[in-house]
């Protein structure tokens, strides 16, 4: 990752918005940032950090700290990154939560951490800018960009300032973090979730394994126990048993079937007899019942022979029946022809006579035929008339017209006219009201000034009341002050007094007689004072009292100057009285009252409008009066228009009949008459088919009646014929009427009868056979007795029966048995087979486990392998950095308890050649190591993880720990790893650094916020 | 005409921790003895005065005390410029005090570039001194974007020193740069970071006698007149036996020179040892030596303390390695890790490492299967 432009606002120090071009620094490969204490260098690295990740480097710093303090309120604090990774290039916007003023109403609201990332390849920086920021790849919520950031990376936010950017105070948190840290941040460096999942899948895969093993000898020993055994030889020995009862119950079983098979064989013998005998009787008696029978049969015998008889006449009489019916049937017929010729002869009778009747009104047609022709020619006057009526029409509408436009003309001109005279009235009163507003005016003036002169007249007198007052006021308050300072020169007296006679006493105490006076000087003293030496509090008393005076002296001085002060006031009061005008008695202030009447007149017209609207409004008038007389010329050529055209039209219409003078009219008389026409028409019409169809019908009734007499005669005949063949067929049967009529209805069952008789023919003769058979199978046999035979053969069957169940019981357990036995031993071959399977991946899977040796699992030992080569190439900085002394190695002494183990770090030293805890490296010495390590990591980093790039590391500070020597030596060789593969940035107040590293950037400090300027 | 030249004089630097001080007040009396004896016309001290642009306060001192004593014991012209271990305006502090007809002092960069001028019995000889400036510098003084190499730097410095010097005078050169073809030792600074800090000899096209500084060792670069003094002390092991010296160089009426070698005798001398330790504290114990040490042991085993017991014997025992660590020196910036491991490799290593048993056929089958089954689950 390469950060190509930095752009900051209002963050940490920084007020505005400040940009930071890295292109030139990247190019040099190696650039510094460099300013005072507190410009902001280390926030130019956790703005980085934060744009990348939304956190700051120092893990305790919360990022709504942020916000630079400085900032105006409407500046939102936004951080801005162009960065480039591989080939691609991406562009991210953050801006932390925040409080910012509100658009609408007053406060502020808060502003929520947001994050914009965009794809903006093959933009050039320079074009990127609020408008064109590339193809958006997240936006707004930060659970969306965050991860997308942290998946192109290929690391988050704990990797970053542990081994990209070291910051200030922590770059040793990698070099000392403990094995689990340290292989957290390796895990996530270097791919080795291959292994992770090896260990994975053959951990279940093993587990999976040992369990379906366990579960299957569980299984198995189940088995056993259910059965009531404990192991495999109790259960061969059961078995063994159970085959001796087993052969034993089968030989038992032979026997019994052996005596039941035998049994069997008399018993069906004996059966057979018997079946013999048996039948020999049912023959004799079935013989018997058909004899007894034969009596009755002969009876139907003769019945059956007579039915014969009169089966054979039977179709003549049928023959008969047939012709009488049709003989019925022709003799109705006729009757109705008969009928129905009548009807037809009466029906043609009546139409005749309608018809006649209908022909006798044909005259009437003819009037109404010559009516109609009159109706015509009237109808045609008419059309001819038509065009004089659209004339008079016109006509008519044009006067209408004429008359309204008449009226309008004379109203508008009658409005006009009076608008003239309303305005000039206005007019006259207009110039009455403004006389009167200027006398006012004139009156209101004098009255103002009248007031002005009595107000400060009276605000004279006033203020030389109140300075009098004061004078009065001051001067008792003198008089008061010099009582006090009389008093208080009195009391000083006093105390003056009291003091100089105990002084007098102390004195006179001391005086000697011809020793000088210390007062006066004599040396002799008539009349010393005495009395009490005491002078406890009298010099205090005195030094009050003076202070008492003095004071009130002072009061006094005050006093004096305030009431001089009060006469001056009042004398200046009085001068000014007498200069002033004095009003007139009687005075009132009239000013209001002028005001309010003035206020009354209301505002004052525009005279020259008035007068203005007036002479336009007589213009109007007059060119209204000249439009009237036109309209009134118009109306009267119309209304004679009107006139003429009238009469014409009457002319033509007045010779016209009273109900045919409109074309409506004659249209509707027409109408009348054609229709009395057409109904005649249809009447005559409809007769005249009535009648040719009656005579049609009559017609064929006569028909009818003819054919239905010969056929009546025709079937007559027939039916004498069928009754003379009849009694010829009855005299052959030899039976007389009465018999065949009784004997007719048995007729359907004679052949019922005859089968009977039959049969009963045939069943003798069959009985007959069966007897003689019989009687010749029981030739030389006895009976036998069947009961015996059958009780001595169930016995033994039940014998047979039991053995044969014991044995199958017996062979189905014995069965059970050896069956079980073969599955488990099938069974316990099949887990040992599978134990040895599976022996080897358990070895390696606890192996991988963590369950070996070292007590080291497969990932920790392939992270270890990588580690390793991390090392080496941190060494190869690390050796010329401390001039061969130190070498950094993985810790490979045996674990100590459980701890996990293997990527704790020694320092090997050259000089004792023992190892070291890192721990006890100097503080420059710790930053050499640490720099290695980072540096030697993001070698590693890079070539084994491929998409990560470690293409930018960042240092801050640091190298104020180190020496002279020893910071070339790191400079140096910082500088010699500039290639085109990476860039360093670092963050020192070093001078040697700063004069080494010359590109970079200068941050400068002011009151109001840092900037930052790149350096050339 | 006679020239005194020498350079590089690091004062205030440090040997692997150990001050300098004493060896370098040593060969700044060896400068001084040799100025008295050879009375030179012009002394010069062509670059690095200080090891850093903000040496230690004995380190000034040091200087002040020379250059006094230049200045008060000798009659010679005295010319210095400040080299990229300098910071110009600390070289020439207080240099307004200076005699300009005798004195001349260069540190910071300058777009005008007068000469001294001397005169001997054959006439006169101008003297340009050129400061040790880096591109940046460079750029703002000559208001020329274009610069970015230390070879565009001295052409235009060069230039301008050139268009003040008159004509037909001999010429000398006083600058500090890389020449090409010259030989560099472990302890010279890059003069520019990344990118090309040589300069070619053909720069100086012109001038009789070069007098350069910043490679430590004593050389010429290009051609005769082009030399360098080489720093008065050894500052590195790779210096080792080498021989120190300033420079008189004679020149005649035409520009020709003629020159004349002073060795420098150290203080203190610098040995890099390198054999088994029982050689080396064999050795030690017959010949202990102040000199400054440094060994390279060539047991295969480590030694215990070996630095400890060797330091009563060898109190300056300075640095210590072993010679199987000395891996073929690879480019620092290129990466040394490993190509992807295989991972039945690692898995195999790692089985085998720790169990007691070494690994057999059936255990590598279970690896390679279950390596092909993640694959297949990967791939999928």
């Amino acid at each position: 990752m390469r950060p190509l432009r930095l752009t900051v606002s209002a963050f940490g120090p920084y007020a505005g918005t400040e940009t930071v071009d890295f292109t030139d620094a990247l190019a040099a490969g190696i650039f510094g940032i460099y300013g005072p204490t507190g410009a902001g260098k280390s926030s130019i690295f956790a703005a980085i950090s934060f744009a990348l990740f939304g956190r700051l480097p120092d893990a305790g710093r919360d990022a709504k700290t942020v916000r630079s303090d400085h900032a105006a309120p409407d500046l939102l604090t936004t951080v801005e990154l162009i960065f480039e990774l591989g080939a691609k290039r991406y562009l991210i916007k953050r801006r932390p939560d925040q409080m910012r003023p509100a658009k609408r109403g007053g406060g502020e609201t808060s502003e929520k951490h947001h994050a914009a990332f965009f794809d903006v390849t093959g933009l050039s920086i320079a074009d990127i800018d609020a408008g064109q920021t590339g193809t958006v790849i997240a936006e707004r919520k930060v659970s969306d960009v965050d991860p997308e950031i942290q998946a192109l990376l290929g690391y988050g936010p704990e990797q970053f300032r542990q081994i990209i950017l070291l910051p200030q105070g922590e770059f040793e948190t990698f070099l000392k973090a403990k094995t689990k840290d340290r292989m957290d941040v390796l895990r996530q460096l270097f791919d080795v979730s291959i292994y992770r999942r090896f260990t994975e899948t053959l951990r279940e895969t093993a587990h999976a394994a040992e369990k379906d093993i366990k579960a299957g000898r569980a299984a198995v020993t189940a088995r056993l126990s259910q059965e009531g055994h404990d192991t495999r030889e109790s259960l061969t020995e059961a078995i063994n048993a159970e085959q001796a009862s087993a052969d034993a119950a089968a030989a038992r079983a032979k026997t019994a079937r052996a005596a039941s098979e035998a049994s069997l064989i008399r018993l069906t013998a004996a059966r057979a007899t018997e079946a013999l005998f048996v039948e020999q009787d049912e023959a004799a008696r079935a013989l018997a019942d058909l004899t007894a029978r034969s009596a009755e049969i002969d009876v139907l015998r003769l019945r059956h022979k007579e039915l014969g008889a009169v089966a054979q006449v039977v179709p003549y009489n049928d023959a008969l029946a047939t012709a009488r019916a049709a003989s019925a049937n022709a003799e109705r017929g006729l009757d109705e022809a008969t009928q129905h010729g009548a009807a037809t002869v009466t029906a043609h009778a009546t139409a005749q006579t309608a018809l006649s009747e209908i022909d006798k009104t044909k005259p009437a047609r003819a009037n109404w035929q010559d009516d109609k022709l009159r109706l015509e020619h009237h109808k045609s006057a008419l059309a001819s008339a038509a065009p004089l009526a659209d004339v008079m029409e016109t006509a008519a509408r044009d006067l209408v017209h004429a008359t309204a436009k008449l009226a309008a003309a004379t109203q508008s001109h009658e409005r006009a006219q009076a608008a003239v005279e309303t305005g000039q009235t206005a007019l006259s009163a207009a110039r009455t009201l403004h006389e009167t507003h200027r006398a006012l005016e004139t009156k209101l003036r004098a009255a103002e000034t009248e007031a002005q002169t009595a107000h400060a007249y009276a605000a004279a007198k006033t203020k030389i009341e109140a300075t009098a007052a004061e004078c009065a006021k001051a001067d008792a308050d003198l008089a008061v002050a010099i009582a006090n300072t009389a008093a208080a020169d009195r009391a000083l007296s006093e105390t003056e007094m009291a003091l100089a006679a105990v002084q007098a006493v102390h004195l006179s105490a001391k005086l000697q007689d011809n020793a000088p006076c210390p007062v006066c000087g004599s040396c002799d003293h008539p009349n010393p004072a005495n009395g009490n030496p005491e002078s406890a509090g009298l010099n205090a008393a005195f030094e009050q009292t003076r202070k008492a005076r003095a004071a009130v002296l002072i009061t006094e001085k005050k006093a004096t100057t305030r009431a001089t002060t009060a006469k001056a006031h009042h004398e200046t009061a009085l001068s000014q009285l007498h200069e002033m005008v004095t009003p007139s008695a009687g005075f009132v202030d009239q000013t209001v009252g002028i005001r309010a009447e003035i206020t009354a007149l209301g505002p004052l017209p525009d005279i020259d409008a008035l007068a203005a609207q007036i002479t336009q409004d007589a213009a109007t008038a007059t060119a209204l009066t000249a439009d009237l007389e036109r309209q009134r010329l118009a109306e009267q050529e119309a209304r004679v228009a009107h006139a003429s055209a009238q009469s014409s039209y009457a002319s033509v219409v007045d010779t016209l009949p009273e109900d045919a003078n409109t074309v409506t009219k004659v249209n509707a008389a027409i109408a009348a008459v054609q229709a009395k026409i057409d109904r005649f028409d249809a009447t005559l019409l409809a007769a005249q088919t009535h009648e040719r169809t009656a005579r049609d019908a009559m017609i064929s009734g006569q028909k009818s009646q003819e054919l239905a007499v010969i056929a009546f005669h025709d079937a007559k005949g027939k039916t004498d014929a069928a009754q003379a063949a009849f009694d010829t067929a009855l005299a052959d049967a030899g039976l007389s009427t009465d018999r065949f009529q009784t004997m007719l209805p048995d007729v359907s069952a004679r052949d019922t009868l005859g089968q009977q008789i039959t049969d009963f023919d045939t069943r003798c003769a069959v009985a007959k056979t069966r007897v003689d058979r019989a009687n010749t199978g029981v030739i030389g046999q006895t009976r036998p007795d069947i009961a015996q035979f059958e009780q001595a053969h169930s016995a033994t069957e039940a014998t047979a029966r039991t053995a044969l169940s014991e044995q199958a019981t017996q062979d189905a357990r014995l069965a059970q048995l050896t069956a079980l036995r073969a599955s488990i031993d099938a069974e316990t071959a099949a887990f040992a087979e599978k134990e040895n399977e599976i022996a080897p991946l358990l070895a390696v899977a606890q192996a991988a486990a963590g369950n070996n040796r070292a007590k080291l699992t497969l990932e920790t030992y392939a992270i270890a392998a990588m580690f390793d080569q991390v090392l080496v190439a941190a060494n190869l900085r690390l050796r010329p950095m401390s001039g061969g002394q130190y070498t950094l190695k993985r810790d490979t002494r045996a674990p100590k308890g459980g701890a996990k183990q293997g990527l704790d770090i020694v320092v090997h030293d050259t000089h004792t050649g023992r190892l070291r805890d890192v721990a006890t490296l100097s503080g420059g010495e710790t930053f050499m190591a640490a720099l290695s390590l980072a540096l030697g990591l993001a070698d590693v980093v890079q070539t084994v993880s491929g998409g990560i790039r470690l293409d930018t590391i960042f240092i801050d500070e640091g190298f104020g720990s180190l020496d002279a020597t020893t910071l070339d030596q790191a400079l140096q060789t910082l500088q010699d790893l500039v290639g085109e593969t990476r860039a360093i940035g670092l963050i020192s107040h070093v001078d040697l650094v700063k004069d080494t590293i010359r590109t970079g950037f200068d941050i400068t400090k002011s009151t109001v916020g840092s900037t930052i300027k790149s350096r050339v | 005409m006679k020239i005194l030249h020498t350079a590089d004089l690091h004062l205030g630097r440090q040997f692997y921790g150990q001050s300098l001080f004493d060896e370098q007040q040593h060969a700044l009396d060896q400068i001084i003895d040799a100025a008295l004896s050879h009375v030179p016309d012009v002394i010069i001290i062509a670059g690095d005065v200080f090891d850093r642009p903000a040496p230690p306060a004995s380190a000034v001192r040091q200087w002040s005390d020379f250059v006094t004593r230049l200045h008060s014991e000798t009659n010679a012209a005295i010319v210095i410029i400040a080299g990229n271990h300098d910071s110009g305006d600390r070289v020439a502090a207080n240099s307004a005090f200076a005699d300009p007809n005798r004195v001349l002092i260069r540190g910071p960069l300058t777009r005008e570039n007068p000469p001294l001028i001397i005169a001997d019995d054959h006439g006169p000889v101008a003297i340009s001194a050129l400061p040790f400036a880096n591109e940046f510098a460079a750029r703002a003084c000559f208001d020329d974007r274009t610069i970015a190499t230390p070879a565009d730097v001295l052409a235009a410095q060069v230039a301008a020193a050139r268009a003040e010097v008159p004509d037909g005078v001999r010429w000398i050169v006083v600058a500090h740069a890389f020449v090409t073809g010259a030989d560099p030792s472990e302890s010279e600074r890059r003069l520019i970071a990344g990118g090309v800090e040589e300069v070619s000899a053909s720069t100086f096209a012109g001038a009789h006698y070069v007098a350069l500084g910043h490679l430590h060792k004593p050389q010429t670069a290009g051609s005769d007149h082009i030399r360098y003094s080489g720093a008065p002390i050894a500052f590195g092991f790779d210096e080792s036996g080498a021989e120190k010296s300033l420079l008189i160089v004679d020149m005649d009426a035409d520009g020709g020179t003629e020159i004349t070698k002073i060795p420098f005798v150290p203080l203190r001398g610098v040995q890099s040892l390198s054999d088994s330790f029982a050689n080396i504290l064999a050795a030690a114990r017959t010949a202990p030596s102040e000199d400054f040490m440094r060994f390279e042991l060539t047991d295969t085993h480590p030694v215990i303390d070996p630095m400890g017991q060797l330091r009563p014997y060898y109190p300056n025992a300075m640095a210590l390695t072993y010679l199987r660590d000395a891996a073929p020196e690879t480019q620092i910036d290129t990466p040394t890790a490993q190509a992807h491991t295989d991972p039945a490799d690692l898995i195999t290593d790692f089985i085998s490492a720790l169990q007691d048993t070494p690994i057999d056929a059936r255990e590598k089958a279970v690896i390679t299967d279950t390596l092909a089954t993640l694959n297949h689950e990967a791939t999928t």
